[in-house]
């Protein structure tokens, strides 16, 4: 084919700021040909939504700049140059997009049916009725059931998975060459997500439609993308074949992006982190050279919380008088060991956040008992015992407050025999065992990343050295070589401390990095729980197995 | 510890407060408002002690004297400087008045009053002007500016206080006492504004500038505590107060040191607009009978007269409290708005 569908050619972006511009992408080209899957990976901050916006001519104008030399070429014309008018009918028509979160992208007040009927009659110029149907048709396609029903419903009543199959309906509902793709399942559970995914290929397939890809999750376009496009701070770091990527990667990132993501076949002592890798250099595969972790629970490990039938129950109204209950977590047993890590895996929905706010006695139980190891009986109801790291390292640190304002707060608050330098020198030594300087004592949580941000979360958390932290999606919101660094840390404060670590997540493979034993849970109910790597080899329930299979397993040889 | 280590260590803790005075000093119109309100507040602070407009209420001026630097009007001046007869007794044909002799007592007691300086004596024209007793209206403005802006901040601090520590109490805790306090609050607005405040003069039964800043106080609650409510409603289920809660903090500690703070962008607004609200508040009680005393001076009370005098042309006393009044309420809201962005530390200044 003499050109390509689309064609980015040393695209560079400038943002305006207080002093001067900040360069977001550096010269980056890739092309996108006819019916080619084309996967744009990084990390935040890399440029790969900047790109997809360029390409969308959707950047704001007035924050934006575009080097002139910048060339985003559509089947052989440049479009950067399009009016705003020509740019809109490009969109929509020729070029569809999806984004992250489908919630926030549907009118929540417009049945999903009105939307979709909008955008058919706007670029196929259908009247009512054929646009009707061509609604239908679209939603029978991305998999909606009973769509005769479903397009009367609004976004709320449809789940998340639905939701962006609806957000995929809109953008092809204009027929478009190219569907851009900007981390679409991002936002869903495991098994949602393999579902769109193979949705998207095969919408692929069936209509000859390139896709442009982004994502930050390098293993989740090995099974299906062509080409792969890596990114770091708004350069192309490498570019090619999804085969040669994975299989024979030249630079120093791609190969540690590949390797810093925890596998469900190596457990090495430590996680590789980006930095370390890119600073040494060498073509060696580190982690295959690691010592492996031994993980387990030993009969002689001293047992340090025994929980039994802990429930959770919220009373809701049916009807006027009659109430039924809903169960959120029903009748979970599980044992804490010493020193050792309880994985909790589940989808959304699940029950296992509600499961560790109990645990850690934010919310009362229903029913049930805890009961502690008799040297940690008198410590029961104080902070000094559990504590809880959350998700969202953004929400979790009181914007208002510096981050010495923040690790003092514990200090204040249960050691009332520290004077104030004494204080000020455990705070010091919060910051250096997560790895932080001193320096940053007086800034707020905003001016962090959000590895930081959660490695301040965690330094609060120790400075009362818990017997018990519980870690709730603590790495969820991260990128994967921060997930790495922050796993490393907390294995280093386990190691260290002697922690046991209670570790919820929707991510099998970390799950199993970090854990001696995992429980599976399926709507507040425990499916299945045992030694980690006996779960994750050979899982008795079907529930577990579909879940092991939906993990993105990187490029299939 | 070395005295550098130790100058470190302070310096780790600047708080939010200490952060919001250094933002100010950068941001030129916050700092300009400020000193029009410091300006303001110490004006008042003046005239409450006496050390400015300690005369305002002599007589210095014919009435309405007209405002102006220059001395024109000859004729009148001349005309007023004929000699006047001094005043007597009127012939009430043989009639003796029955009041005279407690005429003559009061004018032994207060000879000010009876011996206010001659007309002669009077200037006819002043800087800005005089009222209808030839009072110096610039005078007489500033004066006024110490019950006004009494009753503006302190009926709106009291007023926003309890309105914040109700919503507070509301939105954090929820359940029954959510209800009963937004049971009360809808009882309160249920009720007419101005027959509540009616009612709060009747039962308090006295005149004075502290009636007004409890009426003002007591009624004016509501507006913060619905908002105040809504952000603690908001702010109680995030991750951050559940983390201050893990950390074993104190319902007191988690509602005012830590919930507080983030509010603060809400309640400084709100305070604004009540000052604001209040000093208008004032106005409309005096016109009603309800505000201050005949003898105590208000913006609001000038303004009241300001009404009948504009009929004749006589513009200036409405103009001087009117100006006093926007300045304040303008810097005031100005200095809130620069506050509040001094208070967030997410916002670059």
């Amino acid at each position: 084919m003499s050109t390509s569908l689309l064609q980015v050619q040393d695209l560079s972006v400038y943002f305006k700021e207080a002093q001067g511009t900040k360069q977001v992408l550096n010269k980056v080209s890739f092309s996108v040909d006819r019916g080619q899957t084309v996967a744009l990976v990084g990390e935040s901050g890399s440029g790969k939504s900047v790109s997809a916006l360029a390409i969308m001519g959707l950047l704001p104008t007035d924050l934006a700049e575009i080097e002139v030399n910048s060339q985003i070429n559509w089947q052989g014309n440049n479009i950067l140059h399009l009016a705003k008018e020509q740019h809109r009918k490009l969109r929509g028509r020729h070029i569809g997009m999806i984004f992250q979160d489908p919630m926030s992208s549907l009118n929540p007040v417009m049945s999903v049916g009105e939307q979709l009927i909008e955008g058919i009659q706007l670029h196929l110029g259908l009247s009512a009725r054929q646009a009707y149907e061509r609604a239908i048709a679209l939603l029978t396609e991305v998999g909606i059931p009973e769509p005769e029903r479903r397009i009367h419903a609004y976004p709320h009543e449809l789940s998340g998975g639905q939701q962006q199959r609806v957000m995929i309906a809109m953008a092809i509902c204009g027929e478009p060459q190219l569907l851009i793709a900007d981390e679409p399942t991002t936002a869903l559970d495991v098994t949602i997500q393999r579902q769109i995914l193979e949705l998207i290929k095969l919408l692929t397939k069936e209509r000859h439609m390139a896709v442009l890809f982004i994502t930050h999750d390098l293993a989740l376009v090995g099974e299906f993308a062509d080409q792969v496009v890596v990114m770091r701070q708004g350069v192309v770091r490498e570019l090619g074949d999804t085969e040669h990527i994975f299989k024979e990667a030249v630079d120093s990132y791609t190969k540690a992006l590949l390797l810093c993501r925890p596998s469900l076949t190596h457990r090495p002592l430590h996680l590789p982190v980006v930095e370390e890798m890119m600073m040494m250099k060498s073509d060696r595969n580190t982690a295959s050279h690691q010592e492996e972790r031994q993980r387990g629970i030993r009969p002689t490990d001293e047992m340090v919380m025994r929980v039994r039938k802990v429930s959770k129950n919220f009373v809701q109204q049916d009807g006027l008088f009659k109430r039924k209950d809903f169960f959120a977590v029903k009748e979970v047993s599980c044992d804490i060991y010493r020193g050792k890590t309880l994985g909790i895996v589940g989808e959304s929905g699940s029950g296992k956040t509600t499961l560790g706010l109990m645990l850690s006695g934010i919310i009362p139980m229903s029913s049930g008992t805890i009961e502690y190891h008799e040297e940690l009986k008198k410590l029961e109801g104080s902070p000094a015992l559990i504590q809880i790291v959350f998700q969202n390292p953004y929400a979790s640190l009181n914007p208002r407050f510096t981050v010495f304002q923040i690790l003092e707060e514990p200090l204040l608050l249960h050691r009332p025999d520290l004077r104030v330098e004494q204080r000020a020198e455990e705070v010091v030594a919060l910051m250096h065992l997560v790895g932080l300087n001193e320096s940053m004592l007086s800034r707020y949580p905003h001016e962090f990343s959000g590895g930081q941000r959660q490695r301040i979360a965690i330094a609060r958390c120790i400075a009362l050295k818990p017997t018990i932290l519980v870690c709730d999606e603590s790495v969820s919101a991260l990128d994967v070589s921060v997930q790495a660094q922050i796993l490393n840390l907390l294995q280093d404060l386990q190691d260290r401390f002697n922690i046991s670590l209670i570790f919820i997540s929707h991510d099998l493979s970390v799950v199993r990095y970090m854990s001696d034993e995992i429980m599976v849970m399926y709507q507040g109910t425990v499916v299945e729980k045992g030694n980690s790597d006996q779960i994750i080899a050979h899982p008795q329930q079907p529930y577990t197995q579909n879940l092991i299979t939906s993990i993105p397993k990187g490029y299939a040889i | 510890m070395t005295s550098q280590e130790e100058s470190m260590i302070s310096s780790f803790s600047p708080s939010l407060w200490a952060l919001a005075r250094k933002r100010l000093a950068r941001d030129a119109i916050g700092l300009l408002s400020l000193l029009v309100v410091v300006f303001f507040i110490l004006m008042s602070l003046g005239s409450y002690f006496g050390f400015l407009a300690k005369n305002w209420d002599q007589e210095v001026a014919i009435n309405y004297a007209p405002p102006t630097w220059l001395a024109t009007n000859q004729e009148s001046v001349s005309a007023l400087q004929a000699p006047i007869p001094p005043r007597s007794q009127i012939d009430l044909y043989g009639q003796t008045d029955p009041l005279a002799p407690l005429l003559d007592e009061l004018e032994a007691h207060n000879p000010q009053d009876i011996n206010s300086p001659p007309d002669q004596q009077k200037v006819n024209h002043l800087v800005f002007g005089a009222d209808k007793w030839g009072r110096s209206v610039i005078l007489k403005t500033i004066k006024g500016s110490e019950t006004s802006i009494l009753v503006g901040l302190v009926a709106a601090l009291v007023a926003t206080a309890i309105g914040t520590v109700l919503g507070a109490l509301s939105g954090y805790f929820g359940g029954w006492v959510d209800d009963f306090l937004n049971w009360f609050y809808n009882v309160f607005t249920a009720i007419p504004y101005l027959l509540l405040i009616f009612a709060i003069a009747a039962v308090l039964n006295q005149k004075g500038v502290s009636t007004i800043i409890l009426i003002l106080g007591l009624t004016g609650w509501t507006g913060v505590y619905r908002l105040i409510r809504a952000e603690y409603l908001k702010h109680r289920h995030r991750e951050y107060v559940l983390a201050a809660k893990a950390m074993g903090a104190s319902h007191y500690r988690r509602m005012f040191i830590h919930i507080l703070p983030n509010t603060l962008h809400v309640i400084l607004v709100q305070l604004s607009i009540n000052v604001v609200g209040f000093i208008k508040s004032e106005v409309i009680l005096s016109f009603l009978g309800f505000g201050v005393p005949v003898e105590v001076v208000s913006w609001g009370s000038m303004l009241n007269e300001a009404q009948n005098e504009l009929v004749l042309g006589i513009w200036w006393q409405l103009v001087a409290a009117g100006v006093a009044m926007a300045l304040l309420v303008t810097a005031f809201s100005v200095l809130t708005d620069a506050l509040r962005d001094a208070l967030d530390p997410k916002v670059v200044a």
